[in-house]
């Protein structure tokens, strides 16, 4: 068995994970070039210019599936997954040889080896989640990736947990921590000892574990969620939020300039902060101070930050242009859109004819906005109410064009077992759904299936 | 609204206005529901767990 801490590959100490448990095989959206472009297009920068191909990369990849799903999608770009762990490589490795894909690669090393790799210059570089989850030489190695090997004019994710959304369940993660300390078994097993002792303490009355969301509801959520997760988040030695002015600074020192929110709706103040919050913060002149103090009134608990390499301002026509290039696609069958949300400010309401038609002419298959465009209607209309529907993940940028996508959803099917109660469907056009994975099984094999589930069914046929 | 080459565009919340008919609207009435009560900070604690779990 793996030390529960370390680096496999014997690098410093210092550099320190959860490496004897292998993380969850998550697909994450927002890594796709076409959001990244559009979190570009929004903010008034001008996207990767991307006709003659282009390069990605995900540093702490885990077990892959965000590479291999967009290597399967993208046979124009050229992909790269990093991650410490030999096993997640080794998996995501085995799943790419089966389904055929020779643009990726992965590489079974940590960010300061990674640094040193002979590389194409990226255009897309994205690290989910794992910049609060690092100590801070390897977060300084990530930093030195980026710089090193990031095209000028590319784009940067950036995901972490964030203050001060995490400040009252803190002291919860550090006791966790600090009670699985010296357990017996591996990560999952001493965070399930640890969890048992924490709930009785707080059974018991201990008073900073009432005051803990996340502590109250800990017993009952982890239940929900895979074990892998909570034990790579609540028993990492390194972890530690972040504030977005800190991260801001530190990507500053690379050259690095922020470009928006890979969390759509959070690139609009109408959307998520009420008018008092948006006045109050009109004092603030500072972007980085003003985004700091955004985040109190939201409650920021986690951020998805794009960072830009010198990326080049649009206008608004030249903004406009490329929001009707892009291609939308719809996440789910017409009939189940939803056309409002909640979010941090409110309920937000979109429910209009522009709205609904918009949707109805999506579910023919994806389509250019400029397309989706009626004689006679107002284009801003359309814009508002398909940027609208993005931020309610009913819609999702997509690419321009369908590729087959059969043989690795085949793979990813076979590799389906007990544990694994869902997995995702890749669609043609280069994003993913989550889905019960035996009712895929079923569908695949032409078995009934529940009435509950005929829209999927028939989406998925149509579409997918 | 279209400004000279040289400028950055406005905001992104200025592509969000729509005209009558094919507006979006924002309820503030509902923030302590949403945003309020240890209950629903959890439910957001929770979901931003999703976004390393599910993408």
């Amino acid at each position: 068995m793996n030390a529960p801490f370390g680096n496999p590959d014997g690098e410093a100490a210092s550099v320190r994970y959860v490496t004897d448990v292998p993380y969850i095989a998550g697909f994450t959206a927002e890594l796709a070039p076409e959001l990244l472009d559009l979190v570009a297009t929004l903010n008034g920068f001008a996207a990767p210019e991307r006709k003659d191909g282009f390069a990605w990369c995900e540093l702490g990849c885990g077990p892959g599936m965000a590479p291999i799903i967009f290597a399967a999608t993208h046979p124009e770009g050229v992909f790269h997954g990093i991650d410490v762990m030999p096993d997640h490589i080794t998996r995501g490795k085995a799943v790419a040889a089966k389904a055929g894909l020779d643009n990726l690669t992965f590489h079974a090393m940590d960010f300061a080896k990674a640094t040193e790799l002979d590389l194409p210059q990226f255009d897309y570089i994205v690290a989910h989640g794992v910049y609060a989850w690092i100590d801070e030489t390897a977060a300084a190695s990530l930093r030195r990736f980026i710089e090193r090997h990031l095209k000028p004019g590319g784009l940067v994710y950036v995901s972490y947990n964030s203050m001060p959304g995490w400040a009252s369940d803190g002291p919860f993660q550090h006791l966790l921590y600090a009670l699985a300390e010296g357990g017996a078994g591996d990560s999952i097993a001493r965070l399930a000892g640890a969890a048992t002792l924490a709930e009785g303490l707080r059974k018991a009355g201990a008073a900073a574990l009432a005051a803990s969301p996340t502590a109250v509801q800990f017993t009952e959520e982890r239940e929900k969620r895979p074990e892998a997760y909570f034990a790579h988040e609540y028993l990492c030695p390194a972890w530690r939020p972040r504030y977005v002015d800190e991260v801001r600074r530190e990507m500053a020192e690379i050259g690095l300039t922020p470009v928006g929110s890979a969390t759509l709706r959070d690139n609009f103040d109408s959307f998520v902060l009420r008018a008092k919050a948006r006045e109050a913060l009109e004092a603030i002149d500072d972007p980085d101070q003003r985004e700091l103090a955004r985040d109190y009134f939201m409650f920021q608990r986690f951020r998805r930050d794009v960072f830009g390499l010198s990326p080049r301002a649009i206008d608004d026509d030249e903004r406009r242009e490329r929001l009707f290039d892009t291609t939308f696609a719809l996440m789910r069958p017409a009939s189940l859109v939803e056309y409002k949300m909640v979010t941090e400010a409110g309920d937000l309401a979109f429910d209009n004819p522009v709205s609904r038609g918009l949707v109805a002419k999506l579910s023919d298959g994806p389509r250019r906005l400029r397309d989706c465009l009626e004689p006679g209607a107002d284009a801003q209309d359309l814009v508002a109410n398909a940027l609208s529907l993005c931020c309610a993940n009913q819609l999702r940028p997509v690419a321009g064009r369908a590729v087959p996508v059969d043989r690795l959803n085949a793979v990813l099917l076979e590799a389906l077992d007990a544990k694994n109660e869902t997995t995702f469907r890749v669609m043609p056009h280069g994003t993913a759904l989550r889905f019960d994975g035996q009712i895929l099984v079923a569908l695949r094999d032409g078995k009934p299936l529940p009435d509950t589930v005929a829209p999927w069914v028939e989406f998925l046929q149509r579409l997918g | 609204m279209s400004q000279s080459k040289t400028q950055k565009p406005s905001t992104p919340d200025s592509l969000t206005k729509a005209g009558k008919g094919a507006g979006i609207a924002l309820s503030e009435s509902e923030l302590d529901k949403v945003a309020g009560g240890k209950a629903k900070t959890a439910d957001k604690a929770f979901a931003a767990m999703d976004g390393y779990i599910r993408g």
